[in-house]
């Protein structure tokens, strides 16, 4: 029986070609962005997973309340790991890793190496808590060592062309270091940073006050609990742990410390501890995307049914006469679902197919390595089997169900099929359809409205003036200690050798260019004899900064060319620190550390960050006392290559042993909009494909229906109908769906992106003009699908159409 | 009121035109009453699309009401069904969808009668027709013979000049067929052109002249009176 189904089931696939083509074609598009995104979300929900016993591992991050505020820190005193390996029977192992930011390499051969973020300090105790695999030397005692360096297999290749390299030497940082072991590089899957080199975190100890709890930036510490603890036990016991320790010296200070444990699981999803809540947090965003993936194939489904409910009407007569043979409803009702399984059969191993080819493009747009080996098999395979069987059979229930709302006598007496009766059971089925139409372009529609929006916004946020001038700006990071030194020393030469090319403008030193975090730190303000103190942040720079950088002066003057310390406040500063107008800050005194200046000026606020954040209060300190992170050159040049011949050779010149790298400021500060262009690309990705689907479904649906209405054209024509009119009639359906399928659409769009631009201090509003837009879009589109069938239905000769019958 | 001259149709695919009419040559006055005759093929219903403007000829030349019709462009022609031709099939062709009543308002729409005389219109035909009980059913819900009387009802509405039944009785049982063979020729004494096919030769009788078809020519023509 069932060989007799499937029989059936492909040969009247095989008949309407043009409808399983659109059946399966959009099944497949819908299952191809499901997969796509599901396995997008699962690869964010795993990460660290694949780290042996990853649900022991906890990063131990502390919350440290002072007078003047609290402040979350994912990092810890540096004595947290070594007492809870002494003291707590709980603790498998407590470990210590401190990243380095800045690293040369060399070794013999002259091979040179920089590199930043890819060297970490750990405790040797590191490999006990992540089980990373050594493809030479002892995890034991690699790091027991302090000049024992530990590379990765990509860096052994680099400098050695071989991968057991144990026993050989690199020069780090001018000291010379022993290769102990060697390991393969780090999965992107984790949180770790892709470190090359680990080394003991022993020597920089004391550089770094990791002995004290209450000194020093901290270091990041993960602890491996022992097999059967009770983590909210644990927690308990840490929470509160430096008391027990140095209770009087945080007394002493007024401070507070406040420990809690991080699964390593959440950290990718909640890099900085708190929880962050929003439609921009990494998991609101999983849920959009998983919203997305449900309504694609949730469209495609719906034009499955609806193809089958359209094709269930010309085969009235067939199950009728089945009826009539004997048939009875269970099968009946599986003739039906088996064609729609087969269906989705097809459907699921085409796209399996489209999977495994578009991946490593995919790939390429949301920059992650999704793999589909990750994926375990079984569950795979659970959720093929369940779309399959969910897709055929409600898909082959609905017609099912409808042909057995009309008696066989009916469809067999020989009474044409358009006359039967319709009007009465058929209508609802009509409407079912209809609403599932609306649905479908209910959901495109907002997917429209979305992108008009997202991309307002991020054209509003590229294009917004910042208050500075960011464009024709190169920046080098100054990488190295050397370099910073060199800067330092010869600042005045430094800027007399780049300005001697009449292309550059002016040049100027500072920390992090604008777009990259800055430092805080408290400071403190004398004011009508007294000293207030604030956590702000700020930025050290020299003399020519706001030039360069063409800030406008509000209330005072740009600093002085001389050496005193001295600062200007951005507006914001200024009325953060009280003062009325920005004239009345000028001439007071400040400091921060022990460096006491006057404020000079003020600043018109203007945008260091991305606009997603409000501006924040700033100051900027002229002293000889910092360290240049960064050098800002202004150009003004119309031959950018000559100028960069220029700009290298230059910097080749003074900093001989130091990488020439650069940005231009304007991209880097773009660069902070990526996620917001890669979510937009992503929306557009599928907006696409919604409406493709959708479009596909109309199409399938309006061929069918006005199939269904041949006769009915005929006679209208003979009544006296024009082309035209006939045209009319036949689309102006299709128009009402439409525009009430966008105006359902409008507040659910509305609220929807009202959430999304609330991510952003700085935004559009939504204007009519989208929805309008969002509408017409949606109109012309659903129109020129059904306008095709409706025009060739129109002028076809009615004569043909009432001839025979 | 209508003039054939050398009226030819063919259709042709690849190879071979298959001829269904040829050499027609006829005039039909205002108020005859005539009938096509002629076996199964011969072309009868052909010759009645043609002269309904529904089907376009091969060859030759059309008047109707001393307007060439072969040399009119598509809407001139559709206003011509509009202002001066009604249509009854053997197959009624109602429309399914509509009700008896919407079914008789579609050519009044298309000819853009005015609200209020559609409605009095409709009403007046329901009442000569005597279905104003039928007024909102939808055709599947009435007997063949009820249809076919909404269908001669709907094609008269918008009172045409000329009305071209294909076969209207050849579906009905022999009562229902007289009566609207009756209606027919009622409306033929008011003054309205008719020109019927059947193969009934009672109902042939009905008219006043009969043209036999026969492998798409004119085999001949019966006058009586
Ligand atoms: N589209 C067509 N293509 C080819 N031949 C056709 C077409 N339509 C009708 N015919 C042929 O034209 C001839 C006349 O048909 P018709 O006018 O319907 O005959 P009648 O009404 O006299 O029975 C028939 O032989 C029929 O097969
Ligand atoms: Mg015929």
């Amino acid at each position: 029986m069932f060989i007799n189904y499937l029989k059936i089931a492909l040969r009247n696939i095989a008949r309407n070609k043009i409808i399983s083509f659109i059946n399966i074609s959009g099944l497949t598009i819908g299952l191809v962005c499901f997969f796509m995104i599901a396995l997008y979300v699962y690869d964010e929900l795993t990460y660290d997973r694949f780290f042996k016993d990853s649900d022991r591992i906890y990063r131990i991050v502390h919350e440290n309340i002072e007078e003047g505020g609290a402040a979350t820190l994912l990092t810890t005193p540096g004595p947290l790991a070594p007492v809870l390996n002494k003291d707590f029977p709980q603790v498998e192992k407590a470990v210590r890793i401190w990243q380095n930011l800045d690293l040369v390499v060399k070794n013999s051969n002259q091979i040179q190496y920089y590199a930043q973020d890819k060297h970490i300090y750990a405790d040797p105790g590191l490999f006990n808590v992540f089980h990373i695999p050594f493809l030479f030397g002892n995890p034991e005692t690699a790091l027991k060592s302090p000049n024992g360096v530990i590379i990765t297999d990509k860096i052994a290749r680099l400098f050695f062309k071989t991968e057991n390299v144990v026993g050989k030497v690199l020069v780090i940082n001018k000291e010379d270091y022993e290769v102990t072991g060697v390991i393969r590089s780090l999965s992107h899957h984790t949180h770790l940073p892709q470190f090359e080199f680990i080394t003991s975190i022993e020597p920089v100890e004391e550089r770094y006050h990791f002995n004290s709890w209450l000194q020093g930036v901290g270091v990041y510490t993960y602890v491996k609990l022992a097999m059967n603890v009770n983590v909210e036990t644990f927690q308990s016991r840490i929470l509160d742990i430096a008391d027990q320790y140095v209770e009087d010296e945080l007394d002493n200070r007024g401070m507070t410390q406040k420990y809690f444990l991080q699964p390593i699981t959440d950290i990718h999803l909640h890099p900085n501890y708190v929880k962050e809540s929003g439609i921009h947090s990494k998991t609101a965003g999983l849920v959009l995307f998983s919203a997305i993936a449900f309504l694609v194939l949730f469209i495609a489904s719906i034009n499955f049914i609806n193809s089958s409910l359209s094709l269930a009407f010309f085969r009235i007569k067939e199950i009728s006469i089945r009826k009539t043979n004997g048939a009875n409803r269970t099968q009946l009702v599986s003739q039906f679902v088996t064609e729609s399984i087969v269906i989705s059969v097809i459907a699921v191993c085409l796209a399996l197919v489209f999977i495994y080819l578009l991946t490593p493009w995919f790939n390429e747009i949301i920059g992650k390595e999704l793999n589909h080996s990750t994926l375990p098999v079984s569950s795979v395979l659970f959720f093929m089997s369940g779309v399959v069987l969910c897709v055929g059979f409600f898909t082959g229930i609905f017609p099912a169900l409808l042909i057995f709302s009309f008696r066989p006598a009916q469809a067999i007496k020989g009474i044409p099929l358009t006359n039967i009766n319709i009007n009465n059971q058929g209508i609802q089925r009509l409407s079912l359809r209809k609403i599932l139409v609306i649905v479908q372009f209910v959901i495109t529609s907002v997917f429209i409205v979305a992108l008009l929006v997202i991309f307002q916004q991020i054209n509003y946020m590229k294009n917004k003036d910042l208050g500075f001038e960011k464009e024709q700006i190169l920046v080098f990071p100054v990488q190295t200690v050397e370099m910073c030194r060199s800067v330092k020393d010869n600042l005045d030469r430094v800027k007399q050798e780049f300005t001697r090319h009449h292309t550059v403008q002016s040049i100027t030193t500072h920390l992090r260019s604008p777009g990259r975090m800055t430092h805080q730190n408290d400071v403190f303000v004398y004011r009508d004899g007294e000293k207030r103190k604030y956590w702000i942040n700020m930025q050290f720079l020299d003399s020519d900064f706001l030039q360069t950088y063409k800030i406008p002066i509000l209330a005072g003057a740009d600093f002085t060319k001389n050496n005193m310390t001295q600062y200007i406040l951005n507006e914001a500063a200024s009325r953060e620190f009280g003062f009325h107008t920005p004239d009345q800050a000028i001439g007071n005194h400040m400091s921060i550390f022990d460096w006491d200046g006057e404020i000079v000026g003020v600043t018109k606020n203007f945008h260091f960050w991305s606009l997603h954040y409000s501006i924040e209060p700033m100051v900027f300190i002229r002293t000889d006392h910092f360290f240049p992170e960064a050098v800002s050159l202004k150009l003004n040049t119309k031959d950018l290559r000559e100028t960069m011949t220029f700009i290298e050779n230059t910097f080749k010149a003074l900093f001989p042993d130091q990488p020439f790298e650069y940005y231009f400021l304007d991209e880097d500060f773009n660069r902070l909009y990526k996620a917001d262009v890669r979510f937009a690309f992503i929306i557009l990705l599928f907006t696409g494909t919604a409406i493709f689907i959708a479009c596909l479904g109309l199409f399938g649906l309006s061929l069918l229906t006005i199939q269904r209405k041949i006769k009915e054209i005929g006679i209208r024509k003979v009544l006296g109908s024009s082309i035209p009119g006939i045209i009319y009639m036949l689309i102006k359906e299709y128009s009402l769906w439409m525009i009430t399928a966008s105006v359902i659409s409008w507040p659910i769009a509305w609220y929807v992106m009202r959430k999304w631009l609330l991510n952003f201090a700085y935004r559009i509003d939504i204007e009519l003009w989208m929805f309008v837009l969002a509408g017409a879009m949606t109109l012309v589109i659903a129109l020129l699908t059904v306008t095709w069938q409706a025009v060739r239905a129109a002028t076809a000769n009615p004569v043909e159409a009432l001839r025979y019958e | 009121m209508i003039r054939l001259k050398d009226v030819e149709k063919y259709y042709s695919n690849k190879f071979v035109k298959t001829w269904v009419l040829r050499n027609i040559d006829m005039e039909v006055k205002e108020g005859d009453f005539v009938t096509i005759m002629g076996p199964s093929g011969a072309g009868k219903s052909t010759l009645l699309h043609i002269l309904g403007m529904l089907d376009d000829m091969s060859g030759g030349e059309y008047y109707f009401l001393d307007e060439p019709v072969h040399q009119l462009n598509e809407r001139k022609r559709t206003g011509f069904h509009q202002q001066y031709i009604g249509f009854v099939f053997q197959a009624y062709h109602l429309i399914d969808e509509l009700t008896v009543y919407e079914n008789l308002e579609t050519p009044l729409l298309y000819k853009k009668v005015k609200t209020s005389e559609r409605k009095s219109l409709i009403a007046e035909t329901l009442d000569r027709f005597n279905i104003v009980a039928k007024k909102d059913l939808f055709p599947n819900q009435l007997s063949g013979g009820q249809q076919q009387l909404v269908a001669v009802a709907r094609a008269l509405i918008i009172n045409p000049k000329l009305i071209l039944a294909d076969e209207p009785t050849g579906n009905l049982n022999s009562k229902q067929g007289l009566e609207i063979m009756d209606m027919l020729k009622a409306l033929n004494d008011e003054g309205t052109t008719i020109i019927q096919v059947t193969h009934d030769e009672k109902k042939a009788a009905y008219g006043d002249r009969i043209i036999h078809l026969l492998d798409g020519y004119i085999d001949k023509i019966d006058e009586r009176n």
